[in-house]
C-alpha cells in the first residue's frame, strides 16, 4: 500500500482513486492534494465567485439541457418531501419580495386554470366542502367532471 | 352508462352534438345534470372509503371496464 501526505492538510492517505484525483502530470498518476481538500477549495472558490459559478451553470445548461431536466426530474421523484418544501420556500420568498406582483401572477394562474379546466382546478372543485383529498379522485372521474363543466359552459354560452 | 368510462364517452358525444347543434340545449342540460348526480354519487363512495382508510376498495362504477 503506497501512502501520500496531502499537500494541503498534511494527512497521510492511501494513494488510490478514493482519496486522490488522477493526474497525468503528477508523480504516480495521482494529484498532491487529497479529494477532501480539493472539494473544500472548490467550495471556497464558488463562495468567493458567485457570478462565475452562475455563468458556468448557464453554459452547462445551454450545452446539456436534457441531461439537467432529466436529473432534476429524478431528484424530484426521489425526494418528493424536499421538493415540496423547496416549492413552499420559493413561493414564500417571491411573496415577500414583491407581494403585488405575486398576487397578480397567482390570480392570472388561477384564471388560466379556470379557463383551461386543468386537472388541478377540477379536482379542487370536487374536493371543496368535503373531506376527500385530491389524490383520492381518479383521473377518469376528473375527465367526466371536466366534460360536464364544458357542457354547462357551452349551454351558458348558447343561452347567454 | 354503467361505468365512468361510458359516462365520459357519453358526455364527450353530448358536447360534440351540442357544439354542432344536433341536440337542444335543454337536452344537454338534462344530461349534464344527470352526469353531475352520477359523479357526486361516485364522490360520496370515494369519501366513504377514504374515511374508513379503505384505500384498496373497489368501486364498481369507477373500476369496472365492462361496456
Amino acid at each position: 500500500m503506497v501512502l501520500r501526505k496531502c499537500s494541503k492538510c498534511g494527512v497521510e492517505k492511501e494513494l488510490c482513486p478514493e482519496h486522490f484525483h488522477r493526474s497525468k502530470r503528477a508523480a504516480l498518476g495521482f494529484g498532491y492534494a487529497c479529494k477532501l481538500c480539493k472539494l473544500d477549495a472548490k467550495k471556497r472558490w464558488a463562495k468567493a465567485n458567485p457570478d462565475k459559478v452562475k455563468e458556468q451553470k448557464k453554459r452547462y445548461y445551454a450545452k446539456y439541457p436534457d441531461k439537467i431536466v432529466e436529473r432534476k426530474k429524478q431528484w424530484r421523484e426521489k425526494n418528493p418531501e424536499k421538493w415540496k418544501a423547496q416549492l413552499y420556500r420559493q413561493r414564500a420568498a417571491r411573496k415577500t419580495r414583491d407581494p403585488e406582483k405575486y398576487r397578480a401572477k397567482r390570480n392570472a394562474e388561477k384564471q388560466r386554470a379556470r379557463e383551461r379546466l386543468t386537472d388541478d382546478y377540477v379536482r379542487t372543485l370536487m374536493v371543496n366542502a368535503n373531506s376527500l383529498s385530491r389524490k383520492n379522485i381518479p383521473k377518469e372521474l376528473v375527465d367526466a367532471k371536466r366534460l360536464q363543466l364544458m357542457i354547462t359552459r357551452k349551454i351558458k354560452e348558447l343561452e347567454g | 352508462m354503467k361505468n365512468v368510462n361510458e359516462l365520459r364517452d357519453q358526455l364527450a358525444d353530448t358536447f360534440t352534438a351540442l357544439s354542432n347543434g344536433d341536440i337542444e340545449a335543454k337536452t344537454a342540460k338534462e344530461l349534464a345534470n344527470l352526469a353531475g348526480k352520477m359523479i357526486n354519487s361516485a364522490k360520496v363512495q370515494l369519501e366513504y372509503h377514504a374515511l374508513r382508510s379503505d384505500h384498496d376498495a373497489k368501486i364498481t362504477f369507477l373500476h369496472s371496464t365492462d361496456k
